[in-house]
């Protein structure tokens, strides 16, 4: 194995009844690296993180790590409810794990001591979780699951509790916290800014199956499959011959060359994210803006084409105001998806 | 994953029921030498177990008795629990007087019922004192068993109470203010709209109170009639007082008792499914 | 419901069902000449607590081992119900329904039906008259009560602490010490409570196997309810009731402070 490698996910199955609710994953994770998974509820994001924690079995696949997890540095999973035992103080918490394992008592006092100061609650160390925000629990949660010195950390939905102002902060202290403590860490959320925000590689899990993994920006601007196009924003959808309508740069000028001249090939539905469409005003364009909505950063173009039979209504995002509704344009393209295959 | 027992890594605990063969050994070593008992000479004693002239007097008088006292308590109970449940969040506290009763043991019950009932007692002065004609008959040892029934429905209602209320406090007020809104009088809302929900635990229920109150007997060693007698006094007398060569007799009418309730197991194993399938529904 | 209604039926119930008879009671206890048909006593006197003054030790002797055997059938059925609840309460299996019907048997079938047989059985073993035998026959009859309530305690449960204190490292002892503990104890003590209720006011079954040498306070109570000195008798069902009332504010008490203190809901 890679040195740098700390686990191995080989051919990783998991089934229901007859449904894979994870189905043959294989992924290698670095030391140190943090990795996120995203995808739709159902997807069998929750079941991973159990079967990576051994809290479930496989049903077939392998999950093989170079150091083995062990009493001194264990795979622990920090729950999406955060499961803070109710009865005990954020201290007595924190400590639970080390507690576990027979450390010394002034040694447990002062690594709780220290976890608690380093994430910010040393105040709250004699409360209880039901006198705590959402925010603290957390925190709290992640304190009692690094005590023990995991060798993975796992985070099942770890925004789930949030409130929306409170998410992005959050994932920026997680990631923080994480490199800070030289911890390698798996999440699974369904906040995609988040995980795009926090982590060093983005995993999109469809249906059971891992469809891509790369660091965020190629996940964002280069989805692998139209699925995963799909899962991260609109998509907007048209016949191959709309495209002579387009301007469009080199790589779907290569996809454009294998399309044949035949009336089947020229109707073959093709797909576009609106991130990868663009549109500049041009009196002698082919498209025609229909409505403009502005949706917080961007600004989203409702354009209309027309293939010369018929006309199409294209979804845009810009990060351009300037456009009125009525104006003509032309519309570029960077990435276009056949049925379910990429450029 | 939905319904699926998440539980797979704890399989093989089955060693953490064996506590629960203290009492059952127990159980069923009392119930063995009781059969035992009762087979002594062949089936003897059953044949004179069914000829004894008391028994079936006596087992009809227990079986009213129960029964009368567990339809009260368990009417009773239920309507004072759906009271409680429609009025304020205030009396859910001041309900727990009802309770008193529970604490009293059955001896004190029949304490108050003499108190009150008895030719001597509270309403015959009221009776007395406001000059009614004819005066008070107390309703005592006449042989109807009212005293009993008095007893143990006054027992029986907070325990109908206690149980009922949870299962009561489940049903979302929306249902009943939606059957209200809709014109459904006080009535029928509850026949219609709580009752459904509530009976299978109101069967499970009827059977713990129908069978204490038909078997036990420290309240009719206190108010009891000797004639008919209640079936717990009659085994008791038959089983430790008559010469221990009758004793295969008691143990035989026993072993018949014993028989009946096993149904009331299997009643009441169908009632909890009840209960649970409905639950799952929900 | 007219709320006016349904408060009227309220309080009129509360009044006629427990108000009026406690008062009676009280007012027995303390009445000294009393006439039929007078409602009210002609004179009150402190004579039947003066009885029960100069019979204290008796007295004492029967509350005490009444308490003592009640309580210990507590822990009894706590240690037979604990770990059973907790499997029941987490795995299904074919024939759980039929199981627990069956495990319900002592409150399903009268107690002599077994009881009887049990006390020769009890001779045998030199059980019989003894404290041990009475606590067994009265947790046999009371631990379906318990393993109701802990089970119900165990559901409420939910099954991720356990999991999470396993992921943390924590053995069988650690979790079940200090993570399941303080969550099912609100259920184990309701469970507890009816045991106790059941054990302490049980006359027939300590009579049968303690035989009289066990004293009860039901025992004691028992020739002065039969008899004719109704002072006596309400008095000492005063005296009665303040053991389990003592018992249920002292428990009461007890789970506002662990549970309130903490935030955390009960109930």
């Amino acid at each position: 194995m890679t040195e740098n490698i700390l686990c191995r996910v080989r051919d990783l199955t998991k089934l229901y009844g007859t449904v894979e609710a994870v189905d043959r994953l294989s992924f290698d994770l670095h030391k140190g690296e943090f990795i996120s998974i995203v995808g739709p509820s159902g997807a069998g994001k929750t079941t991973l993180l159990r079967l990576l924690a051994d809290l479930e079995s496989q049903d077939s696949g392998e999950i093989r790590f170079s150091e083995k997890p062990s009493r001194e540095h264990p795979v622990v999973l920090v729950f999406q409810d955060f499961m803070l035992f109710p009865s005990m103080t954020v201290a007595a918490n924190v400590a639970f794990g080390l507690r576990a394992r027979k450390i010394r008592r002034r040694e447990i006092k002062e690594r709780v001591a220290q976890l608690l100061s380093s994430f910010g609650i040393a105040d709250k160390a004699t409360k209880y979780p039901g006198q705590l925000s959402a925010g603290q629990q957390q925190r709290v949660a992640l304190a009692r699951a690094l005590a023990v010195r995991p060798r993975l950390l796992l985070l099942d939905e770890p925004f789930a509790h949030l409130d929306k102002t409170l998410k992005m902060d959050t994932a920026l202290f997680l990631r923080r916290m994480l490199h800070e403590f030289g911890i390698t860490a798996v999440a699974v959320t369904h906040d995609l800014e988040e995980a795009f925000a926090m982590s060093d590689r983005v995993g999109i899990m469809i249906d059971g199956e891992l469809k891509q993994l790369d660091p965020a920006d190629a996940v964002y601007s280069r989805p692998a499959s139209l699925d995963v196009a799909r899962f991260l924003g609109p998509v907007s959808r048209f016949p191959a011959r709309l495209l002579d309508f387009m301007e469009t740069d080199a790589a779907v000028d290569e996809l454009r060359r294998g399309i044949n001249g035949s009336e089947v090939a020229l109707a073959a539905p093709h797909f576009c994210r609106a991130e990868s469409m663009g549109v500049v005003a041009d009196p002698e364009g082919n498209g025609v803006v229909e409505e403009v909505r502005c949706i917080g950063v961007l600004v989203l173009y409702r354009v209309r084409l027309s293939d010369g039979a018929n006309e199409h209504i294209l979804n845009v995002f810009s990060l351009e105001s300037g456009l009125e509704a009525g104006t003509r344009v032309r519309v570029r393209v960077t990435q276009v998806f056949r049925e379910e295959q990429n450029v | 994953m939905t319904g699926t027992p998440t539980y797979s890594k704890t399989k093989g605990e089955l060693w953490k029921l064996a506590p629960l063969l203290v009492p059952v050994g127990m159980m069923l070593a009392g119930i063995g030498h009781t059969v035992r008992t009762s087979l002594a000479p062949g089936l003897i004693a059953y044949e004179a177990a069914l000829a004894q002239p008391g028994l079936f007097q006596n087992l009809l008088f227990s079986l009213y008795v129960a029964g009368v006292s567990t339809l009260l308590s368990v009417s009773i109970g239920t309507v004072l629990a759906y009271l409680i449940r429609r009025l304020p969040g205030v009396y859910r506290g001041r309900a727990v007087g009802f309770l008193i009763p529970l604490i009293l043991p059955h001896i004190a019950v029949g304490l108050l019922i003499l108190l009150w009932f008895s030719q001597s007692g509270l309403i015959s002065s009221v009776f007395e004192y406001v000059g009614a004609s004819g005066g008070f008959r107390s309703p005592l040892f006449r042989g109807d068993g009212i005293g009993l029934i008095l007893g143990y429905v006054y027992k029986s209602t907070p325990f109908v109470l206690i149980l009922v209320f949870p299962i009561l406090r489940r049903i979302p007020d929306g249902y009943i203010q939606t059957g209200r809104m809709l014109g459904a009088s006080e009535f029928r809302c509850f026949r219609q709209v709580v009752l459904p929900r509530l009976l299978p635990g109101v069967f499970s229920v009827s059977i713990i109170i129908f069978v204490y109150s038909f078997g036990s007997y420290d309240l009719p060693y206190v108010l009891g009639e000797s004639r008919p007698r209640m079936i717990s006094l009659y085994l008791y007398r038959l089983y430790f007082s008559r010469p221990i060569g009758e004793r295969p007799i008691a143990a035989a009418m026993l072993v018949l008792i014993l028989l009946c309730g096993a149904a009331l197991v299997l009643m009441y194993a169908m009632a909890v499914r009840g209960v649970e399938e409905r639950e799952r529904r929900l | 419901m007219s709320n006016l209604r349904g408060r009227l039926v309220f309080w009129s119930m509360l009044l006629l069902l427990i108000v009026l008879p406690m008062m009676f009671l009280v007012i027995t206890a303390f009445a000294g000449v009393w006439p039929f048909p007078r409602l009210m006593p002609e004179s009150y006197s402190l004579r039947a607590w003066r009885f029960l003054g100069a019979n204290s030790q008796g007295i004492m002797r029967a509350l005490g081992s009444s308490t003592l055997y009640s309580l210990g059938a507590v822990v009894t059925t706590v240690l037979i119900c604990w770990l059973p609840a907790q499997y029941l309460s987490r795995h299904s299996f074919r024939g759980q329904t039929l199981l627990e019907a069956v495990l319900l048997t002592p409150a399903l079938v009268p107690a002599i039906t077994f009881s009887m047989g049990l006390q020769v059985l009890f001779i045998g073993v030199g059980l019989a008259d003894t404290m041990m035998g009475v606590v067994l026959i009265l947790s046999l009859v009371a631990y379906p009560y318990m393993l109701r309530g802990l089970k119900t305690g165990y559901l409420a449960y939910r099954q991720a602490y356990d999991e999470c204190a396993r992921n943390l490292g924590a053995g069988e002892w650690q979790r079940l010490r200090q993570v399941e503990l303080p969550m099912v104890l609100p259920a184990a003590l309701s469970g507890g409570s009816v045991v106790f209720l059941v054990a302490f006011s049980e006359y027939f079954l300590v009579f049968l196997i303690g035989g009289g040498l066990v004293p009860s306070f039901p025992g004691f109570l028992v020739p002065f309810v039969t008899g004719s000195d109704r002072a006596v008798a309400s008095a000492l069902t005063l005296l009665f009731l303040a053991v389990p009332v003592f018992l249920f504010i002292t428990q009461e008490l007890f789970l506002q402070w662990f549970y309130r203190r903490k935030g955390i809901e009960f109930r």
